[in-house]
């Protein structure tokens, strides 16, 4: 009569589990040789196995498998495994790239303002603790010099559209050129023309034309009236003719009435009797209306009588001058004032 | 693996065609044909695809590709547990542990039994006796201590007899 069960029967299990091994896998084995209740328990255990391993669900048809195994590969091919049939070093090329970018921002970034700002046609190079701004506009390209120096190339063959220097008391106007234009106490302390010309208004003087290897400075400050006296024009500053002639100085004196009287409102605009300012550059305006000179003499009536406190009329001076000269130089400036 | 690892859709083809039918079978078992069967296939060959990189090398792939499934299956199975402790919440009673009996219809279908067991034990179960896997093998899939997979397996042993032999486990 065979035991009900045998001490060494959960061993069945172990052994197909892989816990018996070498000599307790070995003795296990003979004692099946003579235990009928283990050896019938590791066939129980290998037929249960058996019949896993022989089952299973419904295969799936042909047509499905051949759609899940199109859309399996669609899916590697569109969403998840993109990003990663970049090889080796193109892996990393986004990042490269981006993280170049960043250090190249960052460079330009850190560094200290550029002396050198280079387009195509026209070239600004500023000395150092120069003050100075580069604004574009329709057809002319303006530089605000308010101190220090600049060295100016304009190559009108490459394209380059008309540029004026905005100076503190005037204006020069390239023709085609290579230059440098220095400005300092709150005024033009020099220009210096190495090729081509410019043409300088300088407050309170006539136009100049400063050609090729010519320098214009102006000459040393005259007494200004201390007080204008209405009534009397003082007397401007005469301009310094350019040095090293090597053609006819193109700067001269005009002493024609308009320019007088243009020198004279400026002197008195100087001299900050804003309100007999904005009195003389309306009856320039009003007496030379076609003179060279009337746009700026329109923008100083707008300047004087905004200094004297007059908003209503300098908003009507304003009008007035962005009606007369809807494109001119100073347009920006006088639509501020006029709102 | 190294051509599906450089993004050769060609090479998970392969891949499908010869291990999708016994992975697609271990899934369907282990989840008791579940409708999202075709789903979890899907997944783990997509898995297999961006870890393709990761391969240990080995000479066959289906053992790889059923620890993926598990991977999958376990998550499977948190997330619907963690779903029907809300539904059980919600419901302000504790789930009803489902009695395996009734679905054993038919004896000797090894299949139904294998249904009747739970989750975890029938994945190692079927790891051990259906794909051959040692239990250290299926204890670093499974990420259970190796004592934990000898206790899975024997309990789902003995319910799977006992069920089989028309008895409670």
């Amino acid at each position: 009569m065979m035991p009900a069960a045998c001490p060494r029967l959960f061993e069945a299990e172990a052994m197909r589990d892989g816990r018996l091994a070498g000599a307790e896998r070995a003795s296990f084995v003979r004692h099946t040789t003579s235990c009928a209740i283990c050896r019938r328990e590791v066939e129980a255990l290998e037929a249960l196995g058996a019949a896993l391993r022989a089952g299973g669900g419904a295969r799936a048809d042909e047509l499905h498998d051949l759609r899940e195994r199109t859309r399996l590969v669609g899916a590697f091919d569109r969403a998840l495994v993109a990003p990663r049939r970049r090889s080796g070093a193109l892996r990393w090329a986004p990042w490269a790239a981006t993280a170049a970018a960043m250090i190249a921002a960052a460079i330009l970034v850190a560094r200290p303002r550029p002396n050198v700002e280079r387009a195509p046609a026209l070239v600004v190079t500023a000395a150092a603790g120069a003050v100075w701004s580069r604004h574009g506009g329709e057809g002319r390209e303006t530089i605000v010099l308010e101190q220090g120096e600049l060295w100016i190339r304009v190559d009108h063959a490459r394209g380059a559209t008309a540029l004026v220097v905005a100076l503190p008391d005037g204006e020069l106007e390239d023709t085609g050129t290579i230059f440098t234009v220095s400005v300092g106490g709150g005024r033009t302390t020099r220009v210096a023309v190495a090729e081509g010309s410019v043409s300088l208004r300088i407050r309170g003087l006539p136009p100049m034309t400063v050609g090729r290897g010519e320098s214009w400075v102006p000459a040393p400050p005259s007494p200004l009236p201390s007080a204008p006296q209405r009534g009397r024009t003082p007397s401007p500053a005469r301009p310094a003719p350019p040095r090293r002639a090597s053609a006819a100085p193109a700067a001269t004196p005009d002493e024609a009435d308009p320019a007088l009287d243009f020198r004279a409102a400026v002197a008195v605009l100087d001299a900050g009797a804003n309100r007999e300012a904005a009195a003389a550059f309306a009856r320039f305006l009003a007496t030379h209306p076609g003179d060279p000179r009337a746009e700026d003499a329109a923008y100083l009536h707008v300047i004087a009588l905004q200094r004297s406190g007059a908003d209503d009329e300098m908003k009507r001076a304003a009008q007035e001058y962005l009606r007369l000269y809807p494109a001119g130089f100073r347009r920006g400036e006088v639509e501020k004032l006029s709102r | 693996m190294l051509r599906m690892a450089g993004g050769e859709s060609g090479a998970l083809g392969e891949l499908y065609d010869r291990y999708h039918e016994p992975i697609r079978r271990f899934i369907a078992r282990a989840t008791s044909d579940a409708e999202d069967v075709d789903d979890l296939v899907h997944a783990v060959f997509l898995a297999a695809a961006t870890s393709a990189g990761r391969y240990d090398g080995r000479d066959c792939c289906r053992p790889w590709l059923i620890g993926i499934a598990v991977q999958h299956l376990r998550r499977r199975r948190q997330a619907r547990g963690r779903f029907f402790a809300v539904l059980s919440a919600l419901a302000g009673a504790p789930r009803k542990v489902a009695d395996p009996g009734p679905a054993l219809n038919a004896r000797g279908d090894v299949e139904r039994a294998l249904r009747a067991i739970s989750e975890p034990k029938r994945v190692a179960l079927l790891m051990a006796e259906v794909e051959e896997m040692t239990c250290p093998e299926i204890a670093a899939v499974l990420g259970v201590p190796i004592g934990t997979v000898w206790t899975r397996l024997h309990a789902a042993r003995r319910e799977l007899r006992a069920l089989l032999a028309g008895a409670e486990p």
